[in-house]
């Protein structure tokens, strides 16, 4: 028996005195094997530092210094800091002693350098005055240098975060507390069980043009403005939404001669929904207001028996009650910290997990920031909001100032659904129609009406496919004995494919999209209809509601078929959303 | 509504086929019951304004034997023969208008464009 344990404490023995291959593990520590997942090389990394720590080998020390100031907030930190107490090394005192008297650290690191000074005999208090000066000295005393420092030390107290364009090594110099966040712009207010809101104006010139030429003697105008405005907040118990829209279409053509032609059309709307939540089912009012003038004048060239000329005006006014299950929420924001979090990541720049705090004060500082032309202060803002959050370990170098900043400009985050809704509910509308222009047949006056509404959407694969649909039905009810009773239902499914660059450059999506309507007028004169719809595309998008889009289509209706291609432009400002 | 709005090319062709002396009913979401309906107005070219016509149960996709019937392709032929500028008016107030507004009393099998507003704002 005590042989075997002689021999067990010889074994043991003779593997501790083993020599560690330090210049190995300070290889793992700083460099990721291509065939390591990540989460793996990770904890390598932290038995690495500790077998560095155990080793006796002062050639360690270095490599434990730089661990002991950069990670601030991994458990290697921590090893690295029991490490430097352990090999005995007076070049590590000037370090742990920085990090013992850094509020901005872990008391548990802070003790743990406490200790490791104690070990190497040393005070944790750091010198403030050299111990026997013979005369001032002409520049402030140099700080110990270990050979490792990367960068100066910076003391940064301006209310914007310096944008380092240097090396990647600025990443790893988190000896100083992060900047102050200051000059952020006054918040939006959002009540705490806030689940995702929006607001969103967007106003489009379409068209807007003028000419006149002497040749044809003729003049010719036009221009289609609108505008619309949406508002909506998700909160736990209870939702509600509006939106407001304004359409301006006038023109002008007056050739020479009695012919002219002069007209314009606008129309206004607002709609707004209130919903009360028990769970995931809810109860739901909704209405709806619209009013469309028209007026057109149209002179003929030579017979004034042609003369068109027309005034009219249309108002709706709909309310719907019901209730429903569920709620789609627009998640664009959320996965937009999603990204910064995978790019910080990426970098090894990720202290740890953005909570939901951050969160929330990053995606209301992009909102409040909607209206800046320039990305620059959502930049500032977010790198600050970060750091002060102990989420981004430095100051950024270049490369990730780069990444940073296409994840705040991305343009592929503008709509994304998340969520499966659908609700019944029972409209009632008075519908005023022009006399005369409209059949009798046609709706007008009192209508109601049950109405069906579903959507669905998913955001899988790191956030760069989404899978969507939409449905509907509408079936009027309570109509006259001779009015026909309409009725029409429809789906839409799309799939969307999100593409980026090596470094997160949004470079545009392919969506898949296919759609199938069935409806019947109930007239003499009508049959039910059917349309299968089916449409590829490629989305390239500027900016958060602009973009070009080229896409090819194959629809059959009515025993007709039609292929199609279109390239088409859209412009659009001012978004702001949120999500929980 | 939507701000899809813009300059645009568009190549839609090859449209086959036979129907009958009966139009299809109006598919679209928003074709009956009033402003609650509410469609999106993603309407940018010839053919898309009068597809909205088909939509709204204005007109017929194909008139089948009924040459001289206002139809889709008959509804493009006319929007694409006008001036540029009446193109984009008459565009833009189909894009802008609501379905009812869009029907005529004969809708949609025998629709009279001349009695529609929006092509009246093209001129002639």
């Amino acid at each position: 028996m005590k042989r075997l344990i002689v021999g067990v404490l010889l074994a043991s023995a003779v593997a501790s005195a083993q020599p560690v291959a330090v210049p190995d593990l300070v290889k793992l520590i700083e460099n990721q094997p291509n065939d390591m997942d990540r989460s793996v090389w990770k904890e390598k990394r932290r038995d690495a530092a500790k077998k560095l720590g155990q080793s006796k080998d002062k050639k360690a020390v270095p490599e434990l210094i730089k661990l002991a100031e950069s990670e601030t907030f991994d458990i290697i930190g921590e090893y690295a800091i029991e490490g430097l107490g352990n090999l005995g090394d007076q070049s590590a005192v000037p370090t742990l002693q920085k990090i013992a008297a850094d509020e901005s650290r872990e008391k548990s690191q802070r003790d743990l350098a406490k200790k490791s000074l104690a070990k190497l005999g040393a005070s944790a208090a750091t010198p403030v005055t050299p111990v026997t000066p013979v005369k001032p000295p002409d520049k402030p005393p140099e700080k110990p240098t270990t050979g490792l420092e990367t960068a100066p030390e910076t003391t940064a107290t301006t209310t914007t975060a310096p944008i380092d364009s240097g090396s990647g090594s600025h990443l790893l110099d988190t000896g100083t507390k992060p900047p102050p966040v200051a000059d952020l712009p006054a918040l939006p207010e959002l009540p705490d069980d806030t689940l995702a809101a929006y607001d969103r104006v967007t106003f489009a010139g379409g068209t807007a043009s003028f000419a006149y030429d002497t040749g044809r003697k003729r003049m010719d105008g036009a221009a289609d403005l609108a505008g619309l405005w949406q508002h909506r907040i998700e909160r736990e118990g209870m939702a509600w939404g509006a939106d407001a829209g304004a359409h301006l279409v006038t023109g002008l053509i007056n050739p020479e001669g009695r012919a002219q032609t002069r007209g314009a059309q606008l129309s206004v709307d607002a709609d707004g929904e209130a919903r009360f939540y028990s769970g995931a089912v809810y109860g739901v009012g909704k209405a709806a207001a619209a009013l469309q003038v028209d007026y057109v004048s149209d002179v003929d060239a030579t017979n004034a028996m042609a003369d068109f000329k027309s005034t009219t005006s249309q108002a709706d006014l709909d309310v719907a009650i019901g209730g429903g299950y569920g709620r789609v929420l627009d998640v664009g924001a959320a996965i937009r910290v999603r990204r910064l979090a995978r790019t910080l990541d990426a970098a090894r720049a990720l202290g740890k997990p953005i909570d939901a705090a951050t969160s929330k004060k990053l995606q209301l500082t992009w909102w409040s920031l909607r209206g800046e032309r320039s990305t620059y202060q959502a930049l500032v803002a977010t790198v600050a909001i970060l750091r002060e959050a102990g989420i981004l370990l430095g100051e950024p170098d270049a490369g990730l100032s780069y990444e940073i900043l296409n994840v705040l400009r991305d343009t592929q985050l503008f709509v994304r659904p998340s969520g499966f809704d659908v609700q019944l509910t029972f409209g009632e509308g008075y519908l005023r129609r022009p006399d005369g222009l409209v059949a009798a047949e046609f709706e007008n006056g009192r209508v109601e009406q049950l109405l069906v509404n579903a959507g669905y959407g998913t955001q899988v694969d790191d956030d760069k496919l989404e899978l969507a649909g939409t449905a509907f039905a509408r079936y009027r009810l309570f109509a006259d004995d001779m009015a026909p009773v309409p009725w029409g239902a429809g789906a839409t499914a799309h799939m969307t494919r999100f593409t980026y660059g090596d470094h997160g450059d949004p470079l545009g999506m392919f969506d898949l999209t296919g759609t199938v309507l069935v409806s019947s007028d109930d007239r003499m004169t009508t049959d039910k209809g059917l349309r299968i719809e089916g449409q590829l595309g490629f989305t390239m998008l500027f900016n958060t509601a602009s973009g070009l889009r080229l896409a090819g289509s194959v629809a059959e209706d009515g025993g007709t078929l039609f292929i199609g291609a279109n390239l088409t432009a859209t412009y659009g400002l001012l978004d702001a959303v949120f999500a929980r | 509504m939507k701000s899809w709005l813009g300059p645009s090319l568009a190549a839609l062709c090859c449209a086959c086929g036979a129907g009958d002396d009966t139009a299809t009913g109006a598919h679209a979401r928003c074709a009956e019951g009033g402003a609650i309906n509410d469609c999106p107005d993603a309407v940018e070219t010839a053919q898309d304004a009068c597809w909205r016509l088909v939509d709204c149960g204005a007109i017929a996709v194909n008139s089948g034997d009924m040459d001289d019937n206002f139809d889709w392709g008959k509804c493009v032929d006319r929007i694409e023969q006008s001036n540029d500028v009446a193109q984009q008016l008459i565009v833009s107030c189909i894009a802008a208008s609501s379905c009812d507004v869009l029907r005529t009393p004969n809708s949609p099998d025998n629709a009279d464009p001349n009695q529609m507003a929006c092509f009246h704002l093209g001129g002639r």
